[in-house]
């Protein structure tokens, strides 16, 4: 009996001192950050506001469709999270992906079609400028469109790399930062969800 | 940029692996750059951008400069190449690229890329279409990129990985 208890403490200490070097790539929020109201539609032209991300565990990826490499490269990474995290959490408990669109002039069309291609569950949220930048202010997120002139529809979108984790309470709880690697990543978010609290 | 590159594994790891020879893919090679591990990403189908990637190994004595890359499949092509800079996430155009004698460059998920835009049809898995790549002696190489899924070329880079620690590379 001691001696199992040792094990498991010492196997406890070994995977604290593992989420402590990988520390540069998450950060849990402390105090959770509240978000404000905001108003957008999903990709199925659903109302989604700040109400949808209560109830749920959510990962939101600040992207946009017409980015061939990094923005389906993260999503197909998180659906490798999200897959490991299935067997080890409750349904209920297991987070959403949020693709917020920060592009919809482009975005806003095709949203649907191109989230399907990742995951039918996939979440896409778009609307007006204003909206997103409320949202994109609120977690403390960045995007810029980098239009060359009025109309350059061939423009590239600079956005925040990090992805961020929402509570049931639809709080900022915890920030992740690429690599994604599906089985770490897991890993804290698995602690995260069971509320295990560690320096980071 | 070290960073993105490590989170893109999945990528580099099919890349640099099946560079030990996987049999199945495709090798063009002109006597400058030898092309290996030539995919695309299938793409959601009502986006028209798609990504290209692969190794380019120089087998030769000379350096060989990249200087634009073409394909019948697509109206645009363009050497890309994303990056993450204070944790933002920028993609943009590259004018060239060199590959020393001996050494070589890897086209992978999240670092240099060919931009694929406007597809002269859909592209499905399976599928395959003609890339050239043109180098600043005039030369080119052209070589076919196998339309795969993501999690199809993760796949086979988990089972290349095998393979390799049998062969003691």
């Amino acid at each position: 009996m001691k001696v199992s208890l040792g094990f498991t403490l010492l196997f406890t200490l070994s995977l604290v001192s593992a989420w402590t070097l990988g520390a540069s790539q998450y950060k849990q929020v402390k105090p959770p950050k509240t978000l404000p109201e905001f108003s957008m539609e999903d990709q199925y032209g659903e109302k989604f506001g700040l109400d949808a991300l209560k109830g749920h565990w959510s990962i939101i990826f600040v992207g946009f469709t017409t980015c061939p490499d990094v923005c389906p490269f993260t999503l197909a990474n998180l659906e490798a999270v999200r897959a490991d995290l299935s067997l080890r959490v409750r349904p209920d408990r297991l987070p959403r992906v949020i693709f917020l669109a920060v592009d919809p002039d482009r975005d806003r069309a095709v949203l649907g079609e191109y989230l399907e291609y990742f995951h039918p569950n996939y979440i896409g949220i778009t609307g007006e400028k204003e909206q997103i930048d409320t949202l994109i202010k609120g977690l403390g997120s960045f995007y810029r469109l980098a239009k060359r002139g009025a109309d350059d529809m061939n423009y590239d979108v600079v956005h925040a790399a990090t992805v961020y984790i929402t509570n049931p309470q639809a709080e900022v709880v915890a920030e992740m930062n690429p690599p994604f690697d599906p089985v770490a990543t897991g890993e804290y978010l698995f602690n995260i969800i069971r509320g295990v609290k560690f320096n980071d | 940029m070290t960073d993105l590159k490590r989170y893109l594994l999945a990528g580099v790891v099919i890349a640099s692996l099946s560079a030990c020879g996987s049999g199945t893919d495709e090798v063009a090679g002109a006597g400058y750059l030898t092309i290996t591990d030539a995919w695309s990403p299938l793409a959601p189908s009502t986006v028209n951008v798609a990504a290209g990637y692969f190794v380019a190994s120089n087998l030769s004595s000379d350096s060989v400069t990249i200087v634009e890359a073409t394909s019948p499949a697509y109206s645009e092509v363009a050497l890309h190449r994303s990056f993450i800079e204070d944790g933002l996430v920028h993609m943009g155009g590259v004018n060239q690229i060199s590959v020393e004698a001996g050494d070589k460059v890897e086209f992978s998920p999240g670092g240099l890329h060919l931009m694929l835009k406007r597809p002269d049809r859909r592209y499905s898995v399976g599928d395959q279409f003609p890339v050239s790549l043109h180098f600043s002696n005039g030369e080119n190489v052209t070589f076919n990129m196998q339309v795969k899924r993501r999690e199809q070329a993760a796949n086979e880079a988990t089972g290349l990985e095998m393979d390799h620690s049998h062969h003691g590379h």
